[in-house]
């Protein structure tokens, strides 16, 4: 035996967790429609086709006293968003997105009470992408993106380039992308005030992705991404509350705690990798599984684990397809998260979604396509939080191809 | 640290080897399957970037969502 039997286990338990799912979705997210097997050289790109799709998603949590107790989490977003894809010829297309949020959160609520500015986060976001595609040859594609959103106190530029490279005779695609954000933030604090001005924020992540076919009926991906941020990474009206019993009750505070807020104080860097891939494989005609995984660390001691399988169904031969799904994430805390702080440390946040917790989410998604070139769906998804901030969210789409 | 590099490596080799073996283009009908489509739609990944941002702490370390996204509701 070259290794042990739990250094077994534990490998096979990476691999699994390695089949992950965020996937390719990233890389090819900018792409368009495409036929993912066969790389690069069969797939419909023809001058003068494209698609355009309307998707309304909703998302809604409530908050009955969990997660931060002090604060009332509560979140409702609303998010319209229209893809435009088009091939102006073909080898070369591009792919337009354009989404707006409209969010009713109990933090815009509570810094309403403030005076001085209307909101925190901002109750509309807009933000529009532009994807630019060429394929160089057959077996390889390149690719750029930029972007802009905006909302209250908020506005962001992306840019990105992408490289897809099929090797001959592998079954393979390889792609490579590197992205930047630049972020400029208006600092409000939970108290209103805006006296610090704004300060700024930017991230780089650079990915490398492999898709492979395994067999007539399996195929996969694999993928890891670094990303460096550095700037303003904390949530700028996010309070900790240093708890002091000789305090009056604090009617700031949701629970009516004793004691004082003061500033989320995190560190102006933070590196943090992702190792993802999946698996899909076909159960017979119109039936498929899939294990998508991801590891996650980061330079703030944030790790996390997320498992999903799937099962496909055609429910009615070229009509009906089912997705069902469960997806389990178990993340660790902060090392600067505390639930409770009595003394003022350099680095502090009470944000649940920097705690220890995990999530059990059951969805599904229904398309029903109407013709070849019309389709909709729906889908839903149920999540229970261990920290008692359940949530639900879904979308119905349309899409039409041209 | 070291049990994940050796997790990552015994990964990618696996992947790698996998690769020994080419399939047919003939041999790939059932990939043409819709049920066997790898590709997601891009407005529904983006919309669940945005809902994963908004409640995970480790949302945004994969590809182009390290940033751009305050995601602070």
């Amino acid at each position: 035996m070259l290794l042990g039997a739990r250094r077994w286990s534990r490998l096979l338990i990476a691999w699994i967790a390695a089949s992950t799912s965020p996937a390719i979705a990233q890389t090819v997210e900018s792409e368009g429609p495409r036929d993912p097997v066969v790389p690069l050289e069969s797939r419909d790109d023809v001058a003068g086709t494209g698609s355009l799709r309307y998707q309304l998603g909703f998302y809604n949590h409530g908050d009955n006293g969990d997660g931060n107790p002090f604060l009332d989490e509560a979140l409702t977003v609303i998010e319209p968003i229209l893809v435009f894809d088009y091939n102006v010829s073909d080898r070369f297309g591009y792919t337009t997105t354009v989404s707006y949020d409209h969010v009713t959160s109990a933090s815009i609520d509570r810094l309403s009470n403030f005076p001085d500015q209307s909101g925190a986060s901002g109750d509309n976001y807009i933000g529009a992408d532009v994807a630019l595609r060429y394929e160089a040859n057959e077996r390889l594609e390149l690719g750029t993106h930029f972007g802009f959103s905006t909302e209250y106190d908020y506005s962001s530029l992306s840019l990105g380039v992408a490289a897809t490279h099929a090797p001959l005779n592998t079954n393979a695609k390889v792609s490579y992308s590197l992205d930047a954000f630049f972020d400029t933030l208006d600092i409000i604090r939970f108290d209103g005030t805006e006296d610090e001005g704004s300060d700024n924020r930017t991230s780089v992540s650079g990915t490398v992705n492999w898709y492979q076919v395994w067999s007539p009926t399996l195929h996969g991906e694999l993928g890891a991404t670094l990303a460096l941020q550095s700037g303003f990474l904390e949530t700028p009206y996010n309070a900790v509350v240093i708890e002091d019993a000789s305090l009056p009750p604090n009617p700031n505070l949701d629970n009516m705690a004793r004691g004082r807020e003061i500033t989320e104080e995190l560190p102006d860097s933070r590196a943090r990798g992702a190792f993802y891939g999946r698996l899909r494989g076909s159960l017979g005609e119109g039936r498929a599984w899939e294990l998508n995984g991801r590891l996650y660390s980061d330079s703030w001691s944030v790790n996390s684990l997320t498992l999903e399988p799937r099962y496909y169904r055609t429910l009615i031969p070229d009509q009906l397809d089912l997705r069902l799904r469960y997806r389990l994430y178990v993340q660790s805390a902060s090392k600067y998260f505390e639930e409770s702080f009595i003394v003022e440390d350099e680095f502090r946040t009470q944000d649940s979604d920097l705690g220890d917790y995990n999530t059990h989410t059951l969805g599904f998604k229904l398309t029903w396509k109407k013709s070849q070139r019309h389709w909709l769906d729906l889908a839903f998804d149920y999540a229970i939080r261990s920290d008692g901030l359940d949530h639900i969210f879904g979308a119905v789409g349309w899409t039409w191809k041209f | 640290m070291k049990p994940r590099l050796h997790a990552a490596l015994a990964v990618l080799t696996f992947f790698a080897l996998s690769s020994c073996r080419t399939v047919e283009f003939w041999e790939m009908e059932r990939f043409a399957d819709s049920v066997m489509m790898l590709d997601e739609d891009p407005a529904e990944i983006h919309f669940h970037q945005k809902v994963f941002n908004s409640m995970e702490g480790s949302a945004g370390g994969n590809g182009t969502e390290a940033g751009g996204g305050c995601g602070c509701y």
